[in-house]
């Protein structure tokens, strides 16, 4: 059976508050690693925003390169960048519960 | 045609901007000034369009480039004080002269018999007499595309300046409002200049 491509859910579905890690565990030896555990920042971005930023270390930073690649304009690229920014630096500043 | 023509249609500016769509605005300003001066239109400011006095093709060339060049100037001028991001020159003068593209066919709709006969119509005419006159129906018709490639071009300024100067909210629309509203008085004055 083909193997089911799961997304990472990032928000509670009951109250919509950014979920926490709680259980990781070894998939050779069966480990149990049980605590709480913020998600990295990266990982709290969506797939989307998580690609564009991989494209954007493979690209070395250039953002022509990236627009090139992409298919899209430079501005476009530009502007994506200073969104993902702007986000990011609200989730720095935002305390976990 | 597929989703990704109509969504280029309706943004261009995703996949075009900078010096392609300089060169394309600036070949659509050119194209637009000689329709223009074949059939007698003049670009009084950027929101007033009529016949003038005969001139020479540099005075319509000068008109499209006023009507280009001042709202760019406010649009870039608005990013730089009111953009988080790094905007560059050739984007914000680039996509406001891709714009203006879709102007060419509406000054080629302009040059059309029908709308022409429009702009002969004797006003003091009865509504009667008026009614009977098939070239106000052609007249009415050519007008409503016209209007359409209008609102096109005004719907494009505000993408160019939203892709171009990264502008959301209240901030892209004073800018918007100002570059067009502002931006009409401004290229009226100067167009006179040209006389």
């Amino acid at each position: 059976m083909a193997e089911v491509k799961k997304k990472l859910p990032l928000e509670c579905p009951g109250c919509e508050r950014p979920l926490k890690v709680g259980r990781l565990f070894c998939g050779v030896c069966e480990t149990e690693v049980c605590g709480s555990f913020e998600l990295p920042l990266l990982a709290r971005l969506t797939e989307k925003e998580q690609a564009f930023v991989l494209e954007f270390v493979k690209s070395s930073g250039s953002l022509k390169d990236m627009a090139k690649t992409m298919g899209v304009s430079y501005p476009t690229v530009r502007n994506v960048l200073d969104d993902l920014i702007g986000k990011l630096k609200n989730m720095e500043g935002v305390k976990y519960e | 045609m597929n989703k990704d023509f109509w969504k280029l249609l309706w943004n261009p500016f995703e996949k075009i901007a900078g010096g392609t769509a300089l060169g394309i605005g600036l070949a659509a300003l050119c194209c637009s000034a000689l329709i223009n001066s074949i059939f007698g239109w003049h670009y009084h400011g950027l929101l007033n369009i009529a016949p003038g006095p005969e001139s020479g093709y540099l005075i319509y060339l000068g008109e499209q480039l006023i009507i280009w060049l001042v709202p760019a100037v406010i649009f870039f001028i608005g990013g730089l004080i009111l953009s988080s991001s790094r905007i560059r020159i050739i984007d914000v003068f680039g996509t406001v002269a891709f714009s203006f593209l879709s102007l060419v066919p509406m000054n080629l709709l302009q040059g059309l018999p029908g709308f022409k006969a429009l702009q002969e119509i004797n006003p003091e005419l009865s509504i009667r007499e008026l009614m009977e006159l098939p070239a106000l129906y052609w007249g009415t018709l050519i007008a409503v595309g016209l209007m359409v490639f209008l609102v096109w071009t005004f719907i494009w300024m505000f993408k160019a300046l939203q892709v171009s100067c990264n502008l959301k909210g209240w901030r892209i629309w004073v800018v918007y409002l100002i570059g067009v509203f502002i931006g009409d008085i401004i290229t009226v004055q100067l167009i006179r200049l040209l006389y």
